[in-house]
């Protein structure tokens, strides 16, 4: 990545101001217009180094109080096949395959997010019937210790 | 929104959802949404606020893609004693590499994600933790496809 779109990623990274002209003070800081700078961001949406520009939330305050890791240990040439079909479902935010560990079984693993037990069982319940009869884990996110936005890394030495 | 005291009108949830993903960067974002949901605004930007206060809304901005970036990054998993839980987790979540640090309801009770520049720094942070904390248990668990990454809540 050029040291450009770095310095403009280290900008903009963190919280946009409520104001009618947003962008403003980052686009003065770069020495570059309000519309050049909205561009470079579309531009890193476009080539995937931004994943998406908006709203971050804290889901567990927007209500989804059932967050689980659900990790099933399926046969490896139907990874791909059940890892799309759960990927399609509205309340999974995450899958992947990941290797399998010694006493650590699994080789997918999806994130559930509901509003509440009742409606987080009925998903798991769904999310069962897809991958069929295979051995399951459900792992219930008992506290957040820490939750944050990926930012820019710095060194020691930067 | 069931589990939470506050309540959100129809043109909330659309302004909401509308947030998340079709945010315009533009010069006058708020007012391309005000004319979307035809409020003034400084309607909208009073919405935005009210979500952020009742921490809704953590921010808004990028998404960084960590692979894209050129970052390295993996899933851990540690089983530790539960009464040196705690003192676990704040030293973990102290790396500022580290995004997510949970606990969970298994044996392997502390899940934490790691973001570095390079392996040789995921493996310096990696041995600095296991060092100071000596989990019983201890699991890398890199991803190896990714189907979703997507952590978007339509209301």
């Amino acid at each position: 990545m050029s040291d450009s779109a770095d310095n403009m990623i280290q900008e903009i990274q963190g919280d946009l101001p409520l104001t009618r002209r947003p962008f403003q003070e980052f686009a003065r800081h770069l020495g570059v217009t309000e519309t050049e700078l909205c561009g470079k961001i579309n531009a890193l949406k476009e080539h995937g180094l931004i994943r998406r520009y908006g709203a971050v939330l804290r889901h567990r305050d927007a209500g989804f109080q059932y967050n689980v890791m659900a990790v099933f240990n399926v046969p490896d040439g139907l990874v791909d096949d059940i890892g799309e079909r759960l990927a399609a479902k509205s309340y999974i935010s995450h899958c992947y395959e990941r290797d399998r560990c010694d006493d650590w079984p699994y080789n997918l693993y999806a994130m559930i997010h509901a509003r509440d037990e009742g409606e987080g069982e009925s998903f798991m319940k769904e999310c069962q019937t897809i991958v069929g009869n295979f051995p399951c884990n459900i792992l219930k996110s008992l506290k957040e210790y820490k939750k944050t936005s990926l930012t820019i890394l710095k060194g020691n030495n930067d | 929104m069931t589990n939470h005291s506050v309540n959100l009108t129809p043109i909330d949830k659309t302004l909401f959802n509308f947030l998340q993903n079709d945010f315009p960067v533009v010069q006058e974002p708020f007012q391309v949404l005000a004319a979307h949901l035809e409020i003034s605004e400084d309607e909208v930007i009073k919405k935005i606020q009210y979500f952020k206060n009742v921490g809704l809304i953590r921010r808004i901005g990028p998404v960084l893609n960590a692979k894209a970036l050129g970052y390295t990054s993996a899933l851990f998993a540690m089983s530790v004693d539960e009464n040196r839980e705690e003192d676990a987790a704040a030293y973990v979540s102290g790396f500022a590499g580290v995004t997510h640090n949970y606990k969970r309801d298994h044996e392997y009770n502390l899940w934490f994600t790691l973001v570095a520049r390079n392996l040789d720094e995921m493996d310096t942070i990696i041995r600095d933790i296991k060092k100071n904390i000596t989990p019983k248990k201890f699991l890398k668990l890199p991803a190896k496809k990714m189907f979703k990454i997507k952590g978007v809540f339509n209301v």
